[in-house]
């Protein structure tokens, strides 16, 4: 029989990933409390080995990060989108590092466009968050036209160079009538916070080797060192307890994932869920019992509903000009021309990014002929075909989620304790399945006259698949000023339970139409910023 | 599952994979089952390339066939030394392989998969298959016949392959002739050969010299 275990702390943050690390790196900068991160899973592959992870992974596919994940938790249904990744450093440890920050009207969608839902808070009050969280991690940018990229501070590192494929795709763009400019990135295009410049090794999406890349365990790891945080790993959070009366969390209990019989108990003073979009509702139901009989933070209803995310429209354009893809693969360019549309007639918004590609231009086995090539006529054929550049094109375009698309429990399948394991549906709002058609079908006449306007043709398109999940998911646990239509209020603090946070990507109330993370890190720091009220802030004479 | 579990499942595999000899030549089943030419028991020596950390395991194919095969069907502009490098790599490269191992679960996928089964016995098999049909057609070993000859016989075997393209990763190949075609044609320098710039795609390089167009390489032969 093994002891039951007791950790107590000022603050416990449950999960540890990117959302969870640039909080608890914040919280302990600016507060005197003693702070918990509990992660279910272990450490994975640390940056000393990750050069020949990658190179396993280039040349055998093998998982840059193996043993990422708990065998018996992972989510049902459509499940595109969701990753089982549990580790310190959460799914953020294979990222791609690409941080676009939403638009102004992503926060005012039903007032601008009389569709979805407003958020409770506006662009203007997640800019400095948006900052703060850019500074963190180390962003390199650059300034779009303002009346598109409008933010209240410079990035804080020069954009990543344009390699000569993006600027001539740029200047063909331009043609085109499209700005595009460098996306940002959280990737060093100079030396920051002692980690070295990229040296585009064309991996950052699965693993980059060099540490140029933002990834959570190197806050994770900076504090531990200095003391500032206790870490503790392999323990998974099953259940949240609250007080009937004041409805006050009192304790967590949780599981070492090594010893399961080993039952763990946390104590905080204030407990803050950052366990992404999946596993934050998906404790809060699992906690259901006694006076919160539909689960923790509930009485709304509206855990695990509204999961949000978006879709894209793809096409690969061959362009009369030489291009020599590989130079930077990962990078591209963005435009937010799209996102920003002004008045409507009809609802569309979506981003727009551009990358090199070889798309076309691979090497064959045999030519359209059906003739097999062979030594030299392989060679002959491939460069044939590099005489021509090919631009990837894709954009992300809005989806808006209903109540029912949404996370419940399901029975049929559970974990080592017993528990249900999350099971996911992504539904549309009805606005958006009555435009999804002729959004889809706006964006592939767009390719057709950015196609047109290089002399050039498009050689592939591609819509993402029906109904298998979407993209950059949230939501679940959408913020809100009225009890009854959100679970939390706009700094992320339970309407239910005072000393309850949530973070990160559960809170969104719509996904926009570009990547998240950015949006998630932000909403963490603004959440952080109020955990902190209670504490006292650090100074020299209270360290 | 637990990992104990997942442990024994991927020994289990790897057993079966080798005692199936999966991918065999379909023509050493139709032949009554030759055996290689040569002795597989003797791996290529490895070369210089980034293929990672694991061990070397005694995966092999026989080298004199491997090699009669990589000069019939590699490009003649990589020249003799440049196809005795894309040789010794592909065999470096098998030798390293691990079966069954987890693989990429990719960003916002749930599913766990493992890479293939040890592809080595079916790959060799299908060296002797060449090696029989060249016996059988021409009284001479394949490794013994011109090029014209060796190119005959593989586009023969190769006639079941469909498709147009080169798998981008040799494990997906049904083939070994194909395998060793897409594992060259992956590689940095197939690319630079192909553009004749010096790209070096997928090695780290410097970030300053990005918005420059890549260098012509030096000449358009040997690499």
């Amino acid at each position: 029989m093994t002891a039951p275990r007791v950790l107590e702390a000022d603050i416990c943050i449950v999960g540890s990933g990117i959302t969870a690390a640039l909080m608890a790196e914040k919280l302990a900068a600016e507060r005197s409390a003693t702070i918990l991160v509990i992660e279910a899973g272990g450490h994975s592959t640390p940056l000393r080995e990750r050069a020949l992870r990658r190179a396993r992974w280039m040349n055998y596919g093998e998982t840059p990060w193996p043993n990422d994940h708990l065998d018996d938790q992972n989510a049902l249904g459509t499940a595109y989108g969701f990753s089982p990744s549990m580790n310190v450093g959460g799914l953020a440890l294979h990222w791609g590092g690409v941080t676009p920050r939403y638009s102004p009207e992503d926060f005012k969608l039903r007032t601008m466009y009389g569709v979805g839902d407003d958020w409770p808070i506006s662009y203007d009050d997640l800019d400095p968050f948006y900052q703060e969280a850019e500074e963190r991690m180390g962003i390199s940018g650059e300034q779009g036209p303002p009346e598109m990229d409008p933010r209240g501070k410079p990035f804080p590192m020069p954009a990543l160079p344009l390699s000569q494929n993006l600027q001539r795709l740029r200047e063909w763009t331009g043609k085109a009538g499209i700005a595009m400019w460098s996306q940002p990135s959280a990737k060093n295009s100079v030396p920051y916070q002692g980690r070295a410049a990229c040296q585009r090794c064309d991996t950052c999406y699965p693993i980059c080797p060099t540490g140029a890349k933002y990834s959570p365990d190197f806050s994770f790891d900076a504090l531990v060192r200095a003391g500032r945080i206790r870490l503790v790993t392999d323990t998974l959070v099953r259940r949240l307890h609250a007080d009937a009366r004041t409805g006050r969390i009192t304790h967590a209990t949780a599981n070492a994932t090594k010893q399961p019989e080993q039952v763990v108990t946390i104590r905080a003073k204030s407990f803050v869920l950052a366990a992404g979009f999946t596993w934050t509702p998906h404790l809060l139901l699992l906690s259901a019992g006694g006076a919160f009989p539909e689960g923790i933070a509930n009485r709304s209803g509206l855990v695990g509903k509204y999961l949000c995310g978006h879709r894209n429209v793809g096409a690969q354009i061959r362009l009369p000009m030489k291009l020599f893809p590989g130079v930077n693969a990962q990078h591209s360019l963005v435009s937010k021309q799209f996102m920003r549309p002004g008045a409507l007639s009809k609802y569309i918004r979506h981003d727009l990014r551009v990358w090199e590609s070889s798309f076309g231009q691979e090497p064959r086995l045999r030519d359209d002929s059906g003739t097999l090539l062979l030594g030299d006529a392989l060679m002959d054929d491939w460069r044939a075909r590099t005489v021509k550049g090919t631009a990837r094109v894709r954009a992300y375009y809005d989806v808006l989620p209903a109540r029912e698309s949404e996370l419940t429990l399901d029975a049929s399948a559970k974990n080592a304790w017993g528990d249900p394991m999350p099971r996911l549906q992504f539904r549309d709002a009805p606005e958006s399945i009555a435009l999804r058609a002729w959004t889809e079908q706006t964006i592939r006449e767009l390719f057709q006259r950015m196609a047109r306007a290089g002399d050039g043709e498009i050689i592939s398109s591609a819509s993402a698949a029906g109904d298998i999940g979407q993209e950059h998911p949230g939501g679940g646990c959408r913020m809100g000023n009225d009890p009854a239509t959100s679970v939390v209020d706009r700094d992320g603090r339970s309407h239910d339970h005072e000393n309850l946070f949530i973070a990160g990507a559960p809170t969104n109330v719509t996904a926009s139409c570009c990547n998240g993370t950015l949006t998630f890190a932000a909403l963490g720091l603004m959440t952080a910023a109020r955990v902190g009220e209670q504490f006292t802030a650090r100074s020299p004479r209270n360290p | 599952m637990t990992t104990d579990r997942r442990d024994f499942i991927k020994r289990a595999a790897i057993a079966a994979a080798t005692a199936s000899g999966i991918g065999g030549s379909p023509v050493l089943a139709q032949a009554g089952a030759a055996q290689p030419s040569a002795t597989a028991a003797s791996p290529v020596a490895p070369t210089s390339g980034p293929q990672g950390a694991a061990p070397p395991s005694p995966r092999a194919l026989d080298p004199a066939l491997l090699r009669a095969l990589g000069d019939a069907i590699l490009p003649e502009l990589l020249g003799d030394a440049g196809r005795v490098r894309a040789i010794g790599s592909f065999s470096t490269w098998l030798a390293r392989y691990t079966p069954v191992a987890e693989e990429m679960h990719g960003y916002g996928d749930a599913e766990i998969t493992y890479t293939p089964s040890d592809p080595a016995p079916g790959w060799n098999a299908q060296l002797s298959g060449l090696d029989l049909l060249a016996r059988r057609k021409h009284r001479r070993g394949f490794a013994r016949l011109g090029v014209p000859l060796r190119r005959e016989i593989v586009r023969t075997q190769l006639a079941r392959v469909s498709g147009s393209r080169l798998p981008s990763d040799p494990l997906a190949a049904s083939h070994v002739a194909v395998a060793l075609l897409a594992h060259w044609a992956a590689s940095s320098e197939a690319t630079d050969l192909a553009y004749q710039a010096r790209i070096m795609k997928g090695n780290c390089r410097v970030l300053a010299e990005t918005s420059r167009a890549p260098l012509p390489l030096a000449t358009s032969g040997e690499a």
